[in-house]
């Protein structure tokens, strides 16, 4: 799908309801539960083998950039948000991006030497995401930079998120943030957390292919 | 495979097999010496769960039995392994189930003057139906049969963690040196999969950190050879601690050879390594006031229920036992749990004064 280079002066991209959201039509991305086989723990394996869990199907995705920063908006159904964890039972509605980090990276989480980049958004802090390095399913490992800011809406039943990041990325930081350019291509795999059904972890629904990502130059 | 590969190893079952530590740290309570107190808890509060997020936890509680226990009713939870090694589904108990710290109205007693009692305010605002010892000093039976009995709890450190299966992240390890149970709150990301996972329900959940923790043995005393807090404070001396394989010291004394202190609930099949001894109690009390001696205060089923069918077996040793002291004959068994000589006796390892350090 292509990433429409827009004026963000007149325009705010950051908060989902904005109009300009209206005027790009949303890529469906298909979603499926992430498989039992592949949970990290027995306990989990053996809890969740029915697979009552990952029933988000599908989300829409969009995204526009201005030559300095990117905006990512997705939006999915959810009947029953999960904003606030006051009790040890409750988890929090989650989302997050996932973009390799080198050429043939696995989109289940990466592998050894072939790293990807989450960006993790959780409703419970709901202004910002954290960017994530992993090599490898249950290797997931916070990393102090860049900063990602998010905006949030729950209403009618569905999440809109829009995820803000500079496209410029630090050279320091190349092994752990994916760097953006105008008129290039990327690759991202998407996944959503239901927390009213204890969905954390690698109990999601997430996207089983890479989605083209291009920035218009 | 590296050093850190075989660690990480420590405590998991391997095609079939436990990989254990060069050795293990356990404890054993000798339940007829608590005297309920809560100084272990208190210790354990001072030293480990003092900061924010920490208010509700109690990595050591006593309770009082039998009772529901903290977190209320938390045998009935299930989590553990079966007989065939599956591990068995459980759930995450809420706090008010674990009994949170109240909130009091202090300021609008001492200061506004707009309220003239204090009353205690559970996590979601409303009046607390529920807390860590709610049914403290209850127990169970009618008079003249009433009975209860002190019962601290505390992570049992097992040699097959339920916990370290369970996380996902590879957080949780057990030490080759000594098997603690840890959590690495760096590689904690808070899912709680370990507190589902604990058939014992001895972790918590702080909502401050966003991090999984429980007792951690005191493992930093440990390393500089003090006792755990909660033994070193408790006044009943009744907290001994060691290694299982120290053939001379009193954890392998009283577990292994007198075979007097038993595992809480073995079936949950995670090898825990606390043990208790249990406790003995004076005869029923018959319908017409005659005390039957067949018949324990304390119902011998309720103590299998707790301890598994060899519990008769250790009650019968230890009143043999009691029996040659009261008759002035040698007991060792007796003379380990009286604790003749404090540290010495009680943690013979681990026996350096904390204030020296």
């Amino acid at each position: 799908m292509l990433a429409k280079r827009i004026n963000f002066g007149a325009e705010e991209p950051g908060d989902p309801a904005a109009k300009i959201w209206g005027r790009f039509p949303a890529r469906k991305v298909a979603l499926v539960p992430a498989p039992v086989g592949l949970q990290p723990s027995k306990y989990i394996q053996g809890k969740w083998r029915d697979g009552q869990f990952g029933a988000t199907s599908a989300l829409g995705l969009q995204a526009v950039h201005d030559g300095t920063e990117l905006a990512i908006r997705l939006e999915w159904e959810c009947e029953q948000p999960v904003a606030t964890v006051i009790d040890n039972d409750q988890f929090a509605d989650a989302a997050a991006l996932l973009f390799p980090l080198s050429e043939s990276a696995s989109l289940i989480m990466g592998a050894g030497g072939e790293p990807v980049s989450i960006w993790f958004w959780r409703a419970d802090r709901p202004k910002v995401a954290h960017n994530n390095v992993a090599v490898g399913i249950g290797t997931s490992r916070l990393t102090s930079s860049p900063l990602i800011s998010t905006r949030a809406e729950h209403t009618h039943g569905r999440w809109a998120l829009v995820f803000r990041r500079a496209l410029a990325a630090d050279a320091k930081a190349a092994a752990e943030v994916a760097p953006f350019d105008p008129g290039k291509a990327y690759r991202v795999a998407l996944a959503v957390w239901r927390g009213a059904n204890a969905e954390r972890a690698g109990l999601k629904a997430f996207s089983p292919e890479w989605v083209e990502l291009t920035l218009e130059a | 495979m590296d050093a850190t590969e075989q660690a990480a190893r420590i405590g998991r079952d391997i095609d079939g097999q436990i990989v254990k530590p060069k050795r293990q740290l356990a404890m054993v309570f000798d339940l007829n010496k608590c005297l309920g107190c809560h100084t272990c808890s208190i210790a354990c509060k001072t030293q480990w769960t003092r900061e924010e997020g920490m208010e509700g936890m109690w990595w050591n509680v006593v309770n009082t039995l039998p009772g529901e226990g903290t977190p209320k009713g938390w045998e009935a939870m299930g989590g553990g392994f079966e007989p065939d090694g599956r591990q068995r589904p459980s759930r995450i108990p809420g706090k008010e189930e674990f009994g949170d710290a109240w909130q009091f109205n202090q300021k609008e007693v001492l200061f506004d003057g707009t309220a003239t009692h204090l009353e205690p305010k559970n996590f979601k605002g409303e009046k607390p139906s529920w807390g860590p010892n709610w049914d403290e000093d209850q127990g169970a039976g009618e008079y003249p049969n009433s009975h209860f009995f002190y019962f601290p709890r505390l992570c049992n450190h097992c040699t097959h963690p339920a916990c370290l299966e369970a996380c996902p992240r590879g957080a949780i390890y057990k030490r080759e040196q000594d098997g603690i149970v840890l959590i690495d709150d760096q590689k904690c990301k808070g899912y709680r999969f370990c507190m589902e996972a604990c058939p014992y329900k001895r972790i918590y959940y702080n909502h401050v950190k966003l991090v999984s923790q429980k007792c951690i043995f005191c493992f930093p005393r440990i390393d500089e050879g003090v006792a755990p807090a909660c033994a070193r404070q408790c006044p009943g001396r009744l907290r001994f601690v060691g290694y299982l394989d120290d053939e001379s010291g009193p954890i392998h004394k009283l577990v292994h050879q007198w075979k007097v202190a038993l595992p809480l609930h073995e079936e949950f099949g995670t090898q825990p390594n606390v043990f208790y001894v249990p406790p003995l109690s004076p005869p029923r009390v018959t319908a017409t006031g005659k005390p039957d001696p067949s018949k324990p205060r304390i119902p011998l089923e309720y103590l299998q229920s707790l301890f598994g069918p060899r519990v008769e077996e250790s009650l019968g040793i230890l009143e043999a036992e009691k029996a040659k002291k009261a008759r002035g004959e040698p007991s060792e068994l007796m003379d380990i749990l009286i604790v003749y000589r404090w540290p010495d006796h009680v943690f013979p390892d681990l026996t350096k004064d904390p204030a020296t350090l």
